[in-house]
């Protein structure tokens, strides 16, 4: 999905977490012993297991990534706020870069130059229905994963 | 092409609040870490400048709006890693929540924030050891340290926000 959608992989990010979570799994030994490096054995179950947890916790980071990117309104008085959070957000986005040297004067000025919402506040609609549906049914699908994952 | 905010309603500055706190979580996503479980935390300065503008309510409500949006923006939401983040994220608010409400004045914002912060740590720390197993202990030590570091720094940071800031000073003077 994110292949298609033409997001880049960072491969050195995944790869650092990949191998912090076998590292972690690593710490509990289980099953055959591969290597043993005299302060720790490297198990194959340990192995496996730090291998299946990385690859699943990475594939549902780019899942979530790709849903992310569904224009979602949700209906209340929370739904307008968040709404308004993230109208207010791709303002901050937008606009002049942001450096880390001075970054908080950075942030006061474009807080000073943001534009109220000025669109309806639409608390239900068709299209807010169809959105919601969409994410409920990929949560489900994710969730079903989950729960099936052994 | 419309004029900026100038009569700011509690749903604005919880908003803003909230959308500053996605902008953070998302520079600081970009930032390379050297240890992935490892945090500055700068998404929860609007967490601690909210204590000083709103009330505990819509405090809470920007906890839940930077909980979520974090995950949004990040990338996480489906994911381990928003568990963690919720965790962290709910119980630092709550306890910043409390010591605000029950020690008000006579805590600092920089207090607040390490108290935040190793709230959230432990917090994070029990999810990773039901999530990875009893491994996840070994890595508690050096996270706690990490957080008291960061804890200082972010209420350091928030601090000189708020006294720095036109924005919160126009706040604040229409408030008066």
């Amino acid at each position: 999905m994110t292949f298609f959608n033409g997001t880049k992989i960072r491969i050195l990010p995944n790869l650092i977490l990949s191998l912090s979570i076998i590292g972690i799994n690593i710490i509990s030994p289980s099953g055959l012993v591969l290597l043993d490096l005299g302060f720790i054995e490297i198990t194959k179950g340990a192995l496996r297991t730090g291998i299946d947890k990385s690859a699943m916790l990475i594939g549902l980071l780019y899942l979530s990534k790709n849903i992310s990117n569904i224009d979602v309104k949700l209906p209340g008085e929370f739904g307008l706020t968040l709404r308004d959070t993230f109208y207010y957000f791709s303002q901050l986005t937008n606009g002049e870069r942001v450096t880390f040297n001075g970054i908080m004067g950075q942030i006061d000025n474009k807080l000073l130059n943001l534009q109220p919402y000025s669109g309806s506040d639409v608390k239900n609609s068709k299209q807010n229905s169809f959105n919601l549906i969409k994410i409920i049914t990929l949560a489900i699908t994710v969730i079903g994963l989950i729960f099936n994952y052994k | 092409m419309s004029e900026p905010i100038k009569h700011v309603k509690t749903r604005d500055i919880v908003a803003i609040l909230g959308a500053m706190s996605l902008f953070l979580a998302l520079i600081e996503y970009l930032i390379p870490k050297p240890i992935p479980f490892i945090r500055l935390g700068l998404a929860n300065i609007p967490i601690l400048i909210s204590l000083v503008l709103l009330p505990p309510k819509e405090t809470l409500k920007l906890i839940i709006i930077k909980s979520i949006g974090s995950g949004l923006v990040t990338g996480t939401i489906f994911s381990w890693i928003f568990l963690y983040s919720l965790a962290g994220s709910i119980s630092s608010g709550l306890i910043m929540l409390l010591l605000k409400l029950v020690l008000k004045n006579r805590v600092s914002l920089i207090g607040l924030s390490v108290a935040g912060a190793l709230a959230s740590n432990t917090a994070q720390i029990f999810i990773a050891t039901l999530l990875l197993g009893r491994g996840a202990i070994y890595i508690g030590l050096p996270i706690l340290i990490t957080g008291l570091i960061t804890g200082l720094l972010m209420g350091f940071w928030s601090n000189k926000f708020i006294k720095e800031s036109i924005w919160i000073r126009g706040l604040l003077s229409e408030q008066l």
